[in-house]
Parts: structure tokens; C-alpha cells; sequence
């Protein structure tokens, strides 16, 4: 009766492993962050006004320059345009700078042979072509980007103190046991989620991954409240009365299946509409959402009604004794009276 | 309540959000030729990095980044190299038949001499070898160099990350230059970019101009940590302004720069970082104690990038190095131009598609979801807004999709638990009643728990997941708010339908009649 039943054992123990394999992982490789493109090859042109007055020319230069990655065998990851803008005044310029981005490992001797293509063609091409008569030049670059840890371990502190302040409102609506299994299952629900970032080496932004453990806290305490009212109705049902309540814990949250699916359900198809109509970049921004969303179900449903319920079963069990020791001490003083 | 009174209070309640709507999605020129313009309070959201965007008139950009280049003393791009080189080369050759011809070509010479391409031939950077190599003939970079450049990464770091914002970001480039990105948004980024390049140590000096000013004379044990403890910035009634503290000795020192201030013969006081004046202050009477608050015509972001200037060369290494800003670029959004507008419809099928659940399910009862949803969505769109350190990213899409589905749900389940009431035979306010009774409790605890959770993050996150925080905090606590707004509406439209339950899509349970 007071030991875990076996489901919810090998969902702990599952649990438990990738948490620490996550940690584990996350200490030797971090995130699997390739979408800041931390470390990256940029390929710049720098061009002036008159490309943009002269009908054509910055697509001309744009196939141009393609033509010229291409011929090098290099794939880029991005484009963009942006305007320059002077640096004393913070004006914006006429000129404009062409920026590729390439990932980590390109070929630096193919950008380097790509710049000198360029420089010679932009050079030779002539007075009275675009070229001639304007400024410009391309260049590569390489840059390397560390990650600003302060918001990491802020932003760890600052979930787990968020999971304590609820789980402390719920102790003194729901009692103990329901507050130490919901705190179990949001930090579980928490910690999983960033392990499973971390052991599946799944591409996210470095900010993500604390959001995606919040998120999962969130919905926690969400589905935990959910479920922890059903719980609640049934403990205090007459026909539960005389009941086990651990078993009444188990045989509610067993019930609940559906209803702890079904809410669940409706933020998992939110985030995944949003997800889907979201622009390539911002998907992977939103869709690993759904992980977060998903992933408290089980610890909601298998693990924080066995914890309430084996808690459930020590109170009952030193109320018990209790309530023998104090019978058995009247009767004594009773007879000899 | 009388059909009149419902009628009365549900157009004012009708004509209030369609106002507020109008505000918030319209944007429109009027006036003489259409010269002023009303943006809509959505076009007016300042966008993070991720999101680009244009204010309605399209003039004002609110969305991407800027980017500037900080390179070295003794380290110039590729281009500059070749634009001086040219330069020096077309002066050579115009001057072959005057005097000056040996002379410029010498000069060409040694400034060919003078640099080297880093890290090869290829490479993206000029070095100057004296400075960086520590050596005219030298080949590799000297420890020296490397070991100041490694020192004002630090402190450029510091001082990044201590604006605690999106989208900020240092990047080594080119292995000795630093490229520096802000986001639109946080304001003052030509402040800050001019700023954070100053290198060196803390100084303050007084007198009458800032180059003639009397420096503090510090003691060969000591520096300048030993007199000025650190800077921070504050607010008061709108007005931002720095706090330098000072340590015992550095109050001193100031009580005696300054007693001798009045209003006719005020002293200036003078804080460098480096050799830049970064602080000027005017005094007119003795300064005692040991903080100074600076008030001048800073708003609380230029305030903040001189504290933080000033706080992270305190507490960092210094370093001799000084930069100077190169190419500044005024980025994109970077996740494309089209992710705002997809963002918008993303939010509106979700919209949408909740309002069909509800009028399906619910039929006339869905107007009541309309008017409730709508006011939730119209108040969180006018809080992002109006608050000052809110803006629309990703993280606030989050937040807003997370608890719009919350505030769905809750009403869906107080919905239910009145269906459940009217299905057992009560008339429909004792069901809406005994309904809305037996859950209220029930959300109240779910709302009160989620506001709290998302509201502790908050106090301690930073950036992107301090704003997903409170803005999942406000929509929870509004989400509370609307369902109770949402029990009045109901009860308002209750007047008009004759058939309460069908207008509702509530049925009464069926009873199997024994005999």
C-alpha cells in the first residue's frame, strides 16, 4: 500500500536518468544552440546609393554574388540587406551592406577566393557600368558569440522560486501532501524538460531552453491543480469516507485521465497552430513548446498521485497510532479509576 | 435584470470595445492633406530583435537591431587598409615630377610596412605590427595584446549583459575586433554604442573645462576603486539619473572639491573613463556623503549606459586599449520581414477558431465569450503597450497564447458546470448560480497559484523570461478578472432569449419515467 506503484517507478526512474544524463550533457556541451549561429562565416558587400538609384543593379549584384558563392561551392545561411548608418552621427547613410551568413566549418579559403573574385570583378568592370561608378567592396568575416550567463542561473532561481510560491498557496489550500507531490512534479516536469533539450541535442535558442522549463512548471501546477481539485472532491465524498485515501488518491487520478488529456489537449493545440503559422525561424521558437506542454501530462498523472498518496498513507498511519495510544491510555486510567 | 437595463448596458459595453478595438488595430492619415497620421496602438508595440516592423506611417523603425564594429587601436578592416593605400598610391604617382615624390613614396612605403594582413593573406583585418605584434618585424600577436584585448572583452561583456535585454550581444570578429549588437528597442543605442567603447581607467578631476580640469591625485597604493565604489542608475517622477558611490576617502575628497561652491562661482566636476569625459556636473554648494546623484538631460537608458560605463571599468580590469567604432549597421528583424505579419494571423485563427468552439458548443452564449475574450485580448494588447520594459517578441506571443488558452478553458469549465446545473432540472439563473459557485473556488486557486508562480519568475529572471513572465502574470490575473466581467455579460444577455436553454445549447437530462 505505501510503496509506488510499479508505472510510476519506471516513469522516476526514466525520469530521473535523463535528468541527470541531461546535466550531464549540458555540462560538457550545453544546448545544442546552432540557431544563434554562435559561431559563423559572414560574406559582406558593401555598396552605395548608386545601386539603389539605378533600375536593377542590387538584384544584378545579388545574382551576381551568388553566382560567385555558388562557382565556390558555398551555402549560405541567411541573407539580408542592411542599411549603413554613420557611426558619430547615427544617421542613416545611402549605403548599404550585403551580409551572407555561412555556418560554422565553411571553407575559409573558398570565402577568401569568392572576396578576391568579387573585388576583381567590381574593380575591372568598368567606368560606365553600376560598378565603376559607385563604392564597392566585399570582405568575409568570421565571429564567435558567448552567451550571457546571468539570465541562465537568474532565470533557474527565479523558476524554482515561482514553483515554491505556488506550491506553498496550494499547501494551504490542498494540504501537504498535495503541495510536496504537486513541488514534485513541477520540478520534475521542469528539469525533464531541459534535459530533454540537452540529451536529444534538439536545435534551440540559448534563451529558450528556461522558458520551455517554465513553461513546463506552468502547466505542472496547471494539470496538478486540476487533477489535485478532483482529488480533493473525491477525498471528501461520503462514499469515500471509510475508504483508503491513498487508494481513493490513485483511483482519482486514474479517472482523470481524460480531463488532465483533455486540458492539456487545448494548450498543445494552441501552441502548435501558432507554431505552424509562425515564420521558418520563429517554429523553432514556438514548436519545441509543445515538449514543455506535453511533458508535465506524465508526471502529473503517474508520479504526483503516487507521491500525494504515499503521503497520504503516513498521515493516515501516524493518525492512527495516535488515536490508539490515546484510546488505550483513557481505557487504563478508566479501569483503575 | 430588466431587458432595458441589459440592452442599455450591453450596447455601452459593445460601443466601449469596438472604441478600443478601432484604437488598437486602425492606423490612418487625416487632417489637411493627410499630413497627421494615427497609428494604432498594435503598429505602436515596440518589437524585439526578433520581430521587424514600421510605426503605421512607416517612418519609425520599432523592430530588429543595430550592429557597429569596435576595432582596436592598431587593427583597421581590410577596406580602410585599401582605401588609404590607394590613397598614398595616387599621390605617389600624381607627384613623379616634384619634389614631394620621394617623400610620398617613402610614405607609402613605410605605411605598406607598417601593417600586416591578419591572419594571413586572406584575412579581413590590417594589424599594425608595433602595436599589435609589439614589434615592427614581428609576425605573431604579442601576449601583451592579446591579454588587454581578453580584458576589455571582459569589460565589454559586463557591460552588455548588465542591460539585461534581448537581442544584445558581443561577438569577437575577426579574432581582434568586437562587433556589438542592440536592439531597436532598448533606445539611446547610438549612446550606448559611443559609450561602452570607452576603455581605460575611472578618473575624476574638477575645474573649469573638462581637458583643463584638476585629476584627482591618486596614491601609489592605491587606485581609483579606493575613492569611487561604483555607479547605478535611478528613477525619480520620471526623471532618470546616476548614482556614483563613493567610498570614505572619495567623499572626502569631493566635500573638499566642493566647499568652496556657490552660486556665483560654481565648481564643474569631471568623471572620465579613459580619457573621455563621461560625466559633467555643476555645483554651486558643498557636496557631503557619499553618494552623487547626477541628473542631467539623460532618460533612463543613456543613465543606464553611463552607469554601467562607468561600473564595469570599476570593477573589471582596466585596460589601456582604446577603441574606435567602425561599420554601424541598422539590422533587420531576424526572423524575416513576413514574421510580425504571420504572427498577427497566427494570434487571430487562434481567435477565431476559439470563438467557433464556443458559439458551436454554446450557440448565443458564445456573444458572451466574444465580448469577455475580446476585452481580455484588446486590455493585454493596451498593457504591452503601455508598459514601458513590455514589448512584442516571441516570448510574449508565448505568454499571451498560454494564458488566452487558460482564460478559455476557465470559461469553458464554468460554462460546463452551469450546463451541468440547468441539465438536472433548475431553472437557469439557479443554474448559473449554483454553477458558477461550484467552481469558483476551483479557478480562483488555479489563477491565484499560476499568477503566482509566473509573477515570482519574474521578480528574479532577466530579460526574455522576465518578460514572458509577467506578461503570462498579467493574463492570468486579467483571465480572473474577464471571468468574472464574463458572469455579468452573461447575465445581461439572459433578458432577451425566450428559451434560455436553447439559446445556451443547455438540455435537461433526460428522466426515465417507471411507470
Amino acid at each position: 500500500m505505501s510503496k509506488f506503484k510499479k508505472p510510476a517507478v519506471i516513469l522516476a526512474a526514466v525520469s530521473a536518468f535523463l535528468i541527470v544524463l541531461g546535466i550531464v550533457l549540458y555540462s560538457v556541451l550545453g544546448f545544442n544552440t546552432m540557431p544563434d549561429k554562435n559561431k559563423s562565416y559572414t560574406f559582406e558587400v558593401h555598396y552605395d546609393v548608386m545601386f539603389e538609384i539605378t533600375e536593377g543593379a542590387e538584384e544584378d549584384l545579388e545574382t551576381y554574388i551568388e553566382g560567385v558563392l555558388k562557382d565556390n561551392k558555398l551555402s549560405y545561411l541567411e541573407r539580408e540587406a542592411n542599411s549603413v548608418i554613420d557611426s558619430s552621427s547615427f544617421s542613416e547613410t545611402t549605403d548599404k551592406m550585403l551580409v551572407y551568413t555561412f555556418a560554422e566549418g565553411t571553407d575559409e579559403a573558398a570565402l577568401a577566393k569568392a572576396v578576391n573574385t568579387a573585388n576583381t570583378y567590381f574593380e575591372n568592370a568598368g567606368d560606365d557600368t553600376v560598378y565603376g561608378k559607385s563604392v564597392i567592396s566585399a570582405s568575409w568575416h568570421y565571429q564567435e558569440n558567448e552567451r550571457f550567463y546571468e539570465a541562465a542561473w537568474r532565470g533557474a532561481i527565479g523558476i524554482g522560486l515561482g514553483i515554491v510560491a505556488a506550491l506553498i498557496y496550494v499547501c494551504c489550500r490542498y494540504g501537504v501532501a498535495s503541495a510536496v507531490a504537486g513541488l514534485a512534479c513541477a520540478a520534475d516536469s521542469a528539469l525533464l524538460t531541459a534535459a530533454v533539450f540537452a540529451v536529444t541535442r534538439f536545435p534551440v535558442y540559448g534563451a529558450t531552453p528556461l522558458l520551455y522549463a517554465a513553461i513546463a512548471a506552468f502547466m505542472s501546477v496547471l494539470l496538478w491543480i486540476v487533477l489535485g481539485n478532483r482529488i480533493r472532491d473525491a477525498l471528501k465524498a461520503p462514499e469515500n469516507e471509510t475508504a483508503v485515501k491513498a487508494d481513493v488518491v490513485r483511483a482519482t487520478a486514474k479517472a482523470s485521465l481524460k480531463t488532465v488529456l483533455l486540458t492539456a489537449g487545448c494548450f498543445v493545440a494552441t501552441t502548435a497552430v501558432a507554431g505552424l503559422i509562425a515564420a521558418p525561424g520563429a517554429m523553432l521558437y514556438v514548436l519545441p513548446a509543445v515538449i514543455a506542454e506535453l511533458l508535465p501530462v506524465c508526471a502529473v498523472l503517474w508520479i504526483g498521485p503516487e507521491v500525494q498518496a504515499l503521503i497520504r498513507a503516513s498521515i493516515d498511519k501516524k493518525k492512527a497510532d495516535k488515536k490508539i495510544k490515546y484510546f488505550g491510555k483513557k481505557k487504563a486510567d478508566a479501569a483503575e479509576e | 435584470m430588466s431587458k432595458l437595463k441589459s440592452a442599455i448596458a450591453l450596447t455601452l459595453i459593445t460601443i466601449l470595445i469596438a472604441g478600443v478595438c478601432f484604437m488598437c488595430t486602425a492606423t490612418f492619415s487625416y487632417g489637411y492633406d493627410g499630413m497627421t497620421t494615427f497609428n494604432s496602438f498594435i503598429s505602436m508595440l515596440e518589437k524585439d530583435s526578433n520581430l521587424g516592423g514600421m510605426l503605421g506611417d512607416g517612418e519609425n523603425y520599432l523592430g530588429g537591431g543595430y550592429s557597429s564594429i569596435y576595432y582596436p587601436e592598431g587593427v583597421i578592416s581590410a577596406q580602410e587598409y585599401a582605401d588609404n593605400h590607394a590613397q598614398l598610391e595616387e599621390m605617389s604617382n600624381s607627384s613623379k615630377d616634384t619634389p614631394e615624390h620621394d617623400e610620398r613614396v617613402e610614405a607609402l612605403e613605410n605605411y605598406e610596412k607598417k601593417y600586416a594582413r591578419y591572419p594571413d593573406e586572406n584575412g579581413a583585418v590590417y594589424v599594425d605590427k608595433e602595436i599589435v605584434f609589439g614589434d615592427k618585424d614581428g609576425t605573431a600577436v604579442s601576449d601583451e595584446f592579446k591579454a588587454d584585448f581578453a580584458r576589455a572583452e571582459k569589460i565589454l561583456r559586463n557591460r552588455l549583459e548588465g542591460l539585461h535585454m534581448e537581442g544584445v550581444a558581443v561577438d569577437v570578429r575577426d579574432d581582434y575586433t568586437f562587433r556589438i549588437t542592440l536592439s531597436a528597442y532598448s533606445g539611446a543605442q547610438a549612446v550606448m554604442l559611443n559609450y561602452f567603447s570607452y576603455m581605460g581607467e575611472v578618473d575624476m578631476g574638477y575645474g573649469s573645462s573638462a581637458s583643463a580640469a584638476t585629476h584627482l591625485v591618486i596614491g601609489e597604493d592605491e587606485t581609483i576603486r579606493d575613492y569611487i565604489a561604483g555607479a547605478t542608475t535611478g528613477v525619480a517622477q520620471g526623471t532618470a539619473y546616476v548614482v556614483l558611490n563613493f567610498t570614505r576617502a572619495g567623499a572626502s575628497v569631493i566635500s573638499g572639491w566642493t566647499s568652496a561652491a556657490t552660486t556665483d562661482s560654481p565648481v564643474t566636476l569631471y568623471f572620465y573613463v579613459g580619457d573621455e569625459s563621461i560625466v559633467q556636473l555643476q555645483v554651486t554648494s558643498a557636496v557631503s556623503g557619499g553618494q552623487l546623484a547626477i541628473s542631467g538631460n539623460y532618460n533612463a537608458e543613456t543613465a543606464r549606459a553611463i552607469a554601467l560605463t562607468i561600473d564595469s571599468t570599476l570593477k573589471g580590469e582596466p585596460t589601456e586599449m582604446t577603441f574606435t567604432i567602425g561599420e554601424t549597421m541598422r539590422l533587420g528583424a531576424n526572423f524575416g520581414d513576413a514574421a510580425l505579419p504571420l504572427i498577427y494571423i497566427a494570434v487571430a485563427v487562434l481567435f477565431v477558431g476559439m470563438l467557433v468552439f464556443f458559439f458551436i458548443r454554446y450557440r448565443g452564449l458564445g456573444i458572451a465569450h466574444l465580448y469577455t475574450s475580446l476585452s481580455w485580448l484588446l486590455v493585454m494588447i493596451l498593457l504591452v503597450w503601455g508598459i514601458p520594459f513590455l514589448h512584442l517578441g516571441y516570448e510574449t506571443v508565448m505568454a499571451v497564447v498560454l494564458a488566452g488558452t487558460l482564460f478559455s478553458v476557465s470559461e469553458a469549465v464554468a460554462y460546463e458546470s452551469v450546463k451541468k446545473e440547468y441539465a438536472v432540472g433548475k431553472t437557469m439563473i439557479s443554474s448559473f448560480k449554483a454553477g458558477y459557485k461550484k467552481i469558483f473556488w476551483k479557478l480562483f486557486d488555479l489563477h491565484i497559484a499560476l499568477a503566482l508562480i509566473a509573477f515570482f519568475t519574474y521578480f528574479v529572471a532577466l530579460g526574455e523570461l522576465s518578460v514572458f513572465a509577467f506578461t503570462l502574470g498579467l493574463g492570468v490575473v486579467l483571465s480572473a478578472l474577464c471571468l468574472a466581467f464574463g458572469c455579468f455579460v452573461w447575465y445581461a444577455l439572459m433578458s432577451f432569449p425566450k428559451n434560455q436553454g436553447k439559446f445556451c445549447n443547455f438540455v435537461r437530462e433526460e428522466v426515465e419515467d417507471d411507470e
